[in-house]
């Protein structure tokens, strides 16, 4: 006779989840939930909009190319493998669309708009003033370093370069911006 | 790491004034734009119509499972063979975890078809993924039977849940990610997949936008590790459940089965049609009952127990009317006469009186499991032993390929049209009498049933049916 024993009885413990982490608003709304992932677009829709401004110089633009790039996150969130890697991923879809929108129409040159600034003070407007000087891939690897917040390796993964690169790129950038800074002032 | 030096200070504060200082779209906006992304399809699992295959982690494969769950019921069922839609995005189901492999149906769920995901850590065995069969017990037994202690199979069957019920009552309402925290110690009936080498088997079910989730996990010992139970809390992280479409019902809905067939000036006195459906695969094999009894209770005309016949397929189930319910199983019934108002199609369960003929109709035929074929359907019998049916249901059960051909043909009372009604198409009119035929693709029929409105019934079948 086969020794027949009782299955398990115990329930399941489980490991302890912060609701509050991103990655887990992430998961959720990549298995269907609808709130996680407005969550998502409200926490991270306005940082992607002003990556946006930045790149494509007005807000038509930008608001197209935010609503392009939420509709790529939504059908593409199933698909991302790692959910802690989502601010990086959704930036990598907006500079897509970015550069999309850009080739579509004729490239030109980010210049000054104060419009764009409406409430900035003197010193948002002067370093507007500097950031459009700068060349730019000096101009967006700031943007990604010290203001989007992207790790090295996350910039180096965004960029396509080396993480040696980034890390030259952004002191060098960092050294262009506060010559210009210096100059205006 | 750059230095934090005054120079870096007055860099960073630059670059952060002119970060704060751009505008933002509002709440509003951005919960506006949420909208119109969500609109979109997701593409996440893509339905497969035909057969079963391996699935590897970064593809997850399509198959058709049949199971239905009542009180804790296996229960087979069928698909429909549609061999439509083959690259719509299916939205239930499992993202496979690095190392997982995942079978999964695409078939849409209604309270008659579960869609049926399984995800394992642990290759599929054959039988249980290269079958070529769309429809099993949802069990992937062999695969059970040779996990390994750290092997992990995980189970979900997803059912339409429809307007809340007492079935409600067993499936709670949960959040995405499930927790297997919320998972009980299980065994259907009491009974181990695998007695000699127990696993550990737990249950969890939810109630999940619009859907009743049953999920079965089983781990290849009886007390899991911390490990393994994280593992398959990873692989249950990425359980997707798109939300139901919150449309109206549709079992009230009248619509035809043939729009040219059925319009109301076309309506006739004469029912013939000939349909392909499908069987369900249960314990290893597919199969249809066809089952009967001649008409008791006469009064005034009208029949409290019409004659009546069925051809099912599956197990059967118990439930309520709007859930997964004795009948769903059924190809198609008929009965003849005039039926009482307090007559029932099923009569053998506490419930029957759910089952009003009236209600469920004189005639039916299953729209989700059967599809109308141009085929030939002979209605004589040839090569069937059998006879007069008695008052009490007889029925009998016949190995079957994975479709049959079924026609049915009935006279009827007054001209009329078959209306919607659940996964059915049926009509409440009276019917003088009707026959129903099951054979093969290849010709040899299985079994034939008629019904007439003097009360007499018939059930023929194949010599190799055997009484159930």
């Amino acid at each position: 006779m086969p020794e027949s024993r009782p299955v398990a009885q115990e329930p399941l413990r489980t490991p302890d989840r912060a609701s509050s982490d991103e990655a887990a608003t992430v998961r959720r709304a990549q298995l269907g939930s609808t709130s996680a992932f407005d969550s998502l677009v409200r926490k991270r829709g306005p940082d992607l909009y002003r990556y946006l401004l930045i790149r494509l110089g007005n807000e038509s633009d930008a608001r197209d190319a935010l609503q392009e790039t939420i509709i790529d996150a939504w059908t593409g969130l199933p698909n991302l493998r790692a959910p802690e890697s989502c601010w990086p991923w959704l930036i990598t879809i907006a500079r897509r669309k970015a550069q999309a929108t850009t080739q579509r129409k004729r490239p030109r040159v980010l210049d000054f708009d104060p419009d764009l600034l409406p409430h900035a003070d003197e010193s948002a407007l002067e370093a507007w003033d500097a950031i459009v000087r700068l060349r730019p891939i000096h101009r967006e690897i700031l943007f990604l370093r010290y203001i989007i917040g992207l790790s090295e390796k996350e910039a180096a993964d965004f960029l396509g370069i080396r993480v040696g690169a980034v890390k030259t790129r952004s002191l060098v950038a960092r050294r262009e911006l506060e010559g210009v800074l210096r100059a205006s002032s | 790491m750059h230095r934090h030096s005054d120079d870096d200070r007055y860099v960073d504060d630059a670059l952060e004034s002119l970060w704060r200082s751009l505008p933002t779209p509002t709440a509003d906006e951005l919960q506006g734009i949420a909208d119109v992304a969500r609109r979109h399809p997701r593409s996440i699992a893509r339905r497969r119509t035909h057969g079963w295959s391996r699935a590897v982690p970064a593809s997850a494969v399509a198959i058709t499972l049949l199971v239905g769950s009542a009180l804790g019921f296996g229960l087979g069922s069928a698909v429909t063979p549609s061999g439509t839609a083959a690259d719509t995005p299916v939205g239930l189901g499992f993202l496979p975890e690095p190392g997982w492999d995942v079978l999964q149906t695409g078939a849409d769920t209604t309270r008659g078809q579960p869609v049926i995901a399984i995800a394992s850590n642990r290759a599929f065995a054959p039988n249980d993924a290269d079958r070529g069969m769309r429809n099993t017990s949802g069990l992937p037994y062999s695969t059970l039977l040779a996990l390994p202690t750290n092997g992990i199979v995980v189970v979900a069957s997803f059912m339409a849940s429809g307007p809340p019920s007492s079935r409600s009552d067993f499936y709670p309402p949960r959040e995405l990610p499930l927790s297997l925290g919320d998972a009980a110690p299980w065994t259907a009936f009491g009974a181990e997949v695998r007695p000699e080498r127990p696993l550990g088997q737990y249950l969890l079910r939810a109630s999940v936008y619009g859907y009743h989730v049953d999920l079965q996990i089983y781990f290849g010992t009886p007390r899991p590790s911390r490990d393994m139970i994280e593992a398959a809390q990873r692989q249950v992280d990425r359980l997707s459940v798109t939300p139901q479409q919150q449309a109206a019902p549709v079992y009230s809905r009248a619509f035809p089965l043939r729009l040219s067939h059925v319009r109301a000036t076309e309506a006739s006195l004469i029912f013939d049609r000939t349909l392909v459906c499908s069987t369900t695969y249960v314990g290893g094999v597919y199969s249809i009952e066809a089952a009967g009894h001649r008409g008791t209770g006469r009064v005034a005309g009208a029949w409290s127990r019409p004659p009546f016949a069925t051809v099912r397929t599956g197990a059967g189930a118990s439930g309520g009317p709007e859930n997964l319910s004795i009948l769903d199983n059924s190809l198609a019934w008929i009965t003849a006469g005039r039926p009482s108002a307090g007559a029932t199609l099923v009569e053998q369960s506490v419930l029957s009186d759910l089952y009003r003929t009236q209600l469920w109709g004189t005639l039916a035929i299953n729209t989700d499991l059967c599809k109308n074929s141009k085929k030939r359907v002979n209605l004589a019998p040839r090569r069937l032993r059998g006879g007069p049916l008695g008052p009490l249901e007889q029925s009998s059960k016949c190995f079957a390929p994975q479709h049959v051909l079924m026609r049915v043909r009935a006279v009827l009372s007054g001209p009329t049209v078959l209306r919607r009604f659940r996964d059915f198409a049926r009509t409440t009119a009276p019917v003088r009498e009707a026959t129903l035929v099951i054979q093969t693709t290849a010709g040899e029929q299985l079994a034939y049933t008629q019904v007439f409105e003097s009360g007499e019934a018939r059930l023929l079948t194949a010599r190799n049916c055997v009484p159930s």
